[in-house]
């Protein structure tokens, strides 16, 4: 308003003093002067309104002088097929870490996850990693879910070695971050694949069931899996008597009868499931429809209450039951178990925390679930996460964490085995469960002789 | 569009060559594109197995397999690669993509094994190509890892989808080419079309010109070369449509000579040899012959030998060198009559000069001819007839000569008298108070004109006449008239009617005894002291004032003709006419009123008033002279008829 004004009286102001003194002519400038301070502060302030970050970066310096948050990121599966593990792994997270922040947080701060959907495929993870660290710039990595997402996203652990960043505790029991030069970045909580499909390949050898087949997820996972299964066996001096595939994101509705067909085929005497819970579910429900009641083990990753669910669904609908001679290995005990105090305090907490995951992050709507094994899992992650910020000198240098974590010995997250690292160990946990369900429940296995051959 | 043949022929033409370019490019292009993407799409597969093979070779013993699964799984989202698996160099597939299991094909084979030691070490890929269920074609690239030392990498790419890519390369091309075949055809249709469409309008227009139409003008959209063609077809109608109206004018005309020609004359033409190749119908119907008789035939068929070889070498002669002859022929006809004709022969010749034709136009003259020959023979027999006649004319001549000589005499002695007769020249001088000039000239042949003037006892009598009739017999009247009219001068005192009754009657009587009819007419002027009587039927008297002033006295009513009959009593009157000093009267014959010129003009009444009134100051006798001289100079050369007698009194 004040911009057009401007020349006009300049030009005015020349043709004036043409004809008047010296003296005239230096009191008119002054005046000039104060006017353009008046013109040059309107502008300013028009500026100010504009310039939506200015005002911004001013209200931030005003209003927050509070701590700040701890953020850790996450990337996880929030929608897909697997989409249950992702949300379970997080509700369990943020019902502990709803707990300490309501009390007081760590040193004052509270813990933030700042959380990403990759729905189980790896381009989307690594784009998720990168922003995580580049644009939210979080203090730490946590939660990750899958074999083929972490896998693919372990170089980027070597790219920010310098800063460094690390991932605590991921949802996979993969093999590659438990190896060097991975294992120096990525620390574990739960066992490997490796442990899991061994104490299953063990168990089925020891009643006697020595041919084995492997049905898995066509990927790192599954190969993690079967490559666990394989070399259990072939140090047992057995192979894998058949196998057969399906592609990540299938879903419960496809068929599975071709690889039930095929399995059938090598005739095995116990099936190993290295999948996620449709699929596996859909494995189970057609080999169970065509009247072969083969026992079928799953892995932790499957997500049990999920695929017991589907199953039972389904079960409802057709009048088959299709969880005889299921038997699902964990790598945490079972939620039921409230002779545990961890256990307890889970399932306290889980209950406490109400909050349904955010709407951006889940957009389809989603049937909770009181208690699971994944969650409890993410439960327990949060857990010895809260411990080591607490344990860490100095929560604005990432290098701590690493020394910290390796300084925890002994440590009792209430479970039946103590958490241990070390220098040369970045896994927690090595303890595998067995569940098998009765009566539409997943239930401790206390004795394999069922299945005897 | 209605399209020019030649175009139409071009853009068939065209179109056949783009279609078999079209064809022919679609074919290579598609046998060219689909050995390039089999290439490449090996090369790709190549390529890619080689960098699998080579990222495995340290996965392989470094790493978990799920590390090697995770990075073929990435290989397997690059379109067109049906699996990838990995064996380890015992021959067992350590990873792989395989759903729902791994191919009964590769499932128990150990083909890659390598012995170590034995076999050399390659790292050149084997290709080859597999026929697997749930695959169907592919290609399959087998790349040995670290040379087969760590194992090897298959690769295996679909068939179908480089088919696929083909066929929609192919399809493009083709669609491309077909478009742009359309697209040049149709660009090529509506420029012919176009083009066509000007070539139409010319032809059109040629047409019209051919039918004679030279208005059409065609319009000009364009300098191109139709266009300038067009413009100058316009030039050249336009002067074609001058030429042609000014052949057709020059046709007409042609045609309206020729009919007219036809009309009136018996045309022919012959060529160089002299065979006719043209008649008209007069021709035939002069000659008796049809045209197909004449027509391939010389003119030896009309001939009639009357004309000899010379007559026809000559005319030959003529018209070869390319003159026009002329002439009259004699022909004969089929039937054998013979006709004249008037022949004009005119020779053709071509822009060389040479004679190629001959147009013969001939007109009858048959009946002239035969008039000519009759007349000629009437001439003869005229001529005979003439010559005898002019023998009898010659001596009737000589007997007329004679004649004439000796009438010659008889007339001249008439005259002697007629002259001795009048008074003399001294006797009228001698007449007081009275001025008279007399004047008679005879012509040839006597004409029996008559004045006396006669003096007694101060009564002066004058007397004019004129006698019918020319010679001896006229003459001898007159004298017995002047004789008679003495005799009664002599009696005195007697009046006039008894006068003339008594002159009349010795006249007449005379007459009888003669056995002649003539008469003649007669005034009797009587003079006495400036008053005269007159009387007596003879010209108008004229009466002359001193002023010149000039009085006609008709005497008409005052007799008759002497000697006519027996007795003019009754008929006979008198008038009496006053002079005073200087008046006068004038008194003539016929011989002077009605003198001719060469043109045969009378002297008339009038001219002689005039002169007369002219001359009135002057003497009687100058008068006189005045009015012969006047007289003789009206006449010129001509030969004199009648007497002439002119009498003028004037008184004192």
């Amino acid at each position: 308003m004040n911009y057009p004004y401007e020349p006009k009286f300049s030009v005015k102001s020349r043709l004036i003093k043409s004809k008047i003194s010296k003296r005239d002519s230096v009191t008119i400038a002054m005046k000039l002067i104060s006017k353009f301070f008046v013109v040059f502060a309107t502008l300013l302030c028009i500026c100010l309104l504009i310039h939506p970050k200015l005002v911004y970066a001013q209200s931030q310096q005003l209003i927050y002088a509070e701590p700040q948050p701890i953020k850790i990121g996450m990337s996880a599966a929030f929608t897909g097929a697997s989409r249950s593990l992702g949300i379970e792994l997080y509700q369990g997270s943020m019902a502990y870490f709803d707990y300490i922040n309501r009390s007081g947080g760590i040193k004052g701060r509270p813990i933030v996850i700042q959380a990403y959907d990759d729905g189980y495929n790896p381009l989307p993870a690594i784009q998720n990693t990168t922003r995580l660290i580049e644009k939210d710039q979080v203090f730490l990595l946590f939660n990750y879910l899958g074999t083929p997402t972490v896998t693919r996203v372990l170089p980027l652990f070597i790219k920010y070695q310098n800063k460094p960043i690390f991932l605590f505790f991921p949802f996979t029991g993969a093999q590659s971050h438990r190896q060097s030069p991975y294992n120096q970045f990525v620390f574990n909580l739960r066992p490997s694949y490796r442990e899991e499909t061994a104490g299953l390949v063990k168990n089925f050898l020891k009643i006697g069931r020595k041919k084995i087949a492997v049905f898995y997820q066509i990927d790192a996972y599954g190969r993690s899996g079967w490559d666990g299964v394989k070399r259990q066996l072939k140090a047992e001096g057995f192979k894998i008597v058949g196998e057969a595939t399906y592609r990540r994101g299938t879903e419960y509705h496809s068929s599975f009868k071709a690889q039930v067909d095929i399995l059938k085929k090598a005739e095995p005497d116990a099936i190993i499931s290295i999948g996620s819970y449709q699929a596996c579910a859909g494995f189970i429900r057609d080999a169970r429809t065509s009247n072969w009641d083969v026992p079928i083990a799953n892995l932790s990753f499957v997500g049990s209450e999920s695929l017991l669910d589907l199953l039972l669904k389904t079960s409802r609908s057709t009048g088959i039951d299709y969880t005889q001679n299921l038997i699902n290995s964990q790598v945490v005990p079972s939620y039921e178990n409230i002779a545990l105090p961890g256990v307890k305090e889970y399932r306290n907490l889980r209950d406490a925390y109400q909050q349904k995951p955010p709407p951006n992050l889940v957009p389809e709507p989603y049937q909770n679930l009181p208690y699971s094994f994944v969650s409890f899992e993410g439960f327990l992650n949060a857990k010895l996460l809260v411990k080591i910020l607490q344990d860490s000198p100095n929560l604005s240098d990432r290098k701590n964490l690493k020394t910290t974590l390796e300084n925890i010995h002994d440590f009792d997250l209430g479970l039946d085995v103590p958490v241990e690292f070390n220098a040369q160990s970045h896994q927690g946990l090595h303890k595998i469960y067995y569940m098998t369900v009765k009566d539409n429940h997943f239930v401790p296995i206390f004795s394999w002789k069922q299945w005897s051959k | 569009m209605k399209m020019s043949k030649l175009l139409k022929k071009a853009l068939i033409a065209a179109v056949i060559l783009f279609a078999i370019i079209a064809i022919l490019t679609s074919l290579f292009s598609v046998w060219n594109l689909n050995t390039y993407l089999v290439a490449e799409y090996k090369n790709k597969g190549m390529s890619l197995t080689q960098s699998i093979a080579r990222s495995s070779s340290h996965l392989l013993f470094n790493s978990p397999y799920e590390t090697i699964q995770a990075s073929i799984d990435d290989y397997l989202e690059i379109n067109g690669i049906a699996y990838i698996f990995v064996e380890d160099d015992q021959g067992e597939i350590i990873s792989h993509t395989f759903v729902p299991t791994i191919p009964e094909i590769f499932a128990n084979h150990n083909l890659s094994t390598v012995n170590l030691l034995a076999e050399e070490l390659t790292e050149t890929p084997l290709i080859q190509d597999l026929d697997i269920a749930g695959f169907g074609r592919v290609i399959d690239i087998q790349s040995p890892i670290l040379a087969g030392v760590s194992g090897q990498v298959h690769v295996g790419l679909y068939w179908q989808l480089i088919e696929h890519q083909i066929l929609i390369a192919t399809l493009k091309q083709v669609a491309m080419i077909a478009l742009l075949f359309i697209g040049i055809s149709l660009i090529t249709y509506v420029l012919v079309g176009s083009i066509s469409q000007d070539l139409n309008l010319l032809i059109e227009g040629v047409k019209r010109v051919e039918k004679g139409d030279y208005e059409f003008n065609i319009a000009v959209r364009d300098r191109n070369e139709i266009g300038l063609l067009a413009l100058a077809f316009n030039r050249m109608v336009a002067t074609v449509s001058d030429y042609a109206k000014s052949l057709e004018n020059s046709l007409k005309q042609l045609s309206d000579i020729k009919y007219a020609l036809d009309q009136s004359s018996i045309v022919s033409i012959a060529d160089l040899t002299g065979m006719i190749t043209y008649v008209n119908d007069k021709f035939c119907e002069i000659s008796g012959y049809s045209q197909e008789e004449l027509i391939c035939n010389t003119y030896n068929l009309v001939n009639s030998n009357y004309h000899g070889v010379e007559f026809y070498n000559k005319l030959w002669e003529t018209i070869t060198l390319g003159d026009i002859w002329r002439g009259e022929i004699k022909n004969k006809t089929k039937t054998g009559t013979y006709y004249w004709v008037d022949t004009t022969i005119v020779p053709f010749m071509d822009e060389f000069a040479h004679v190629f034709q001959y147009l013969a136009i001939q007109t009858e003259i048959t009946d002239r001819k035969e008039l000519q020959e009759k007349l000629e023979a009437k001439v003869k027999e005229r001529t005979k007839q003439l010559a005898i006649a002019n023998e009898e004319i010659s001596l009737l001549n000589k007997q007329l000569k004679a004649e004439n000589i000796r009438i010659g005499a008889e007339l001249d002695v008439a005259r002697q008298i007629q002259q001795l007769i009048l008074p003399k020249p001294e006797e009228l001088e001698g007449i007081q108070g009275l001025e008279i000039a007399g004047f008679m000239e005879p012509a040839e042949e006597v004409g029996g004109d008559y004045y006396d003037v006669l003096y007694t006892n101060d009564v002066v009598t004058i007397g004019i006449g004129d006698v019918t009739g020319h010679g001896l017999e006229s003459g001898l009247l007159m004298v017995m008239t002047q004789t008679a009219v003495r005799t009664l001068k002599e009696l005195q005192k007697i009046d006039s009617v008894t006068f003339l009754a008594t002159l009349n009657r010795v006249i007449y009587k005379n007459m009888q005894r003669m056995n002649s009819d003539k008469n003649l007419t007669l005034s009797i002027l009587n003079y006495s002291q400036g008053s005269i009587s007159l009387s007596g039927q003879h010209e108008d008297v004229i009466v002359v004032r001193a002023s010149g002033e000039i009085e006609l006295v008709d005497t008409m009513d005052l007799g008759l003709p002497i000697g006519l009959d027996q007795e003019i009593t009754n008929f006979i009157d008198q008038v009496t006419i006053e002079l005073n000093s200087g008046d006068g009267v004038v008194l003539y014959t016929d011989g002077i009123t009605e003198a001719r010129d060469i043109n045969k003009t009378h002297y008339g009444l009038d001219r002689l008033c005039d002169i007369i009134h002219q001359n009135w100051q002057f003497s009687a006798q100058e008068i006189q002279q005045a009015v012969i001289k006047n007289v003789h100079s009206h006449i010129g050369e001509q030969r004199v008829f009648d007497d002439i007698t002119l009498l003028v009194i004037k008184q004192q």
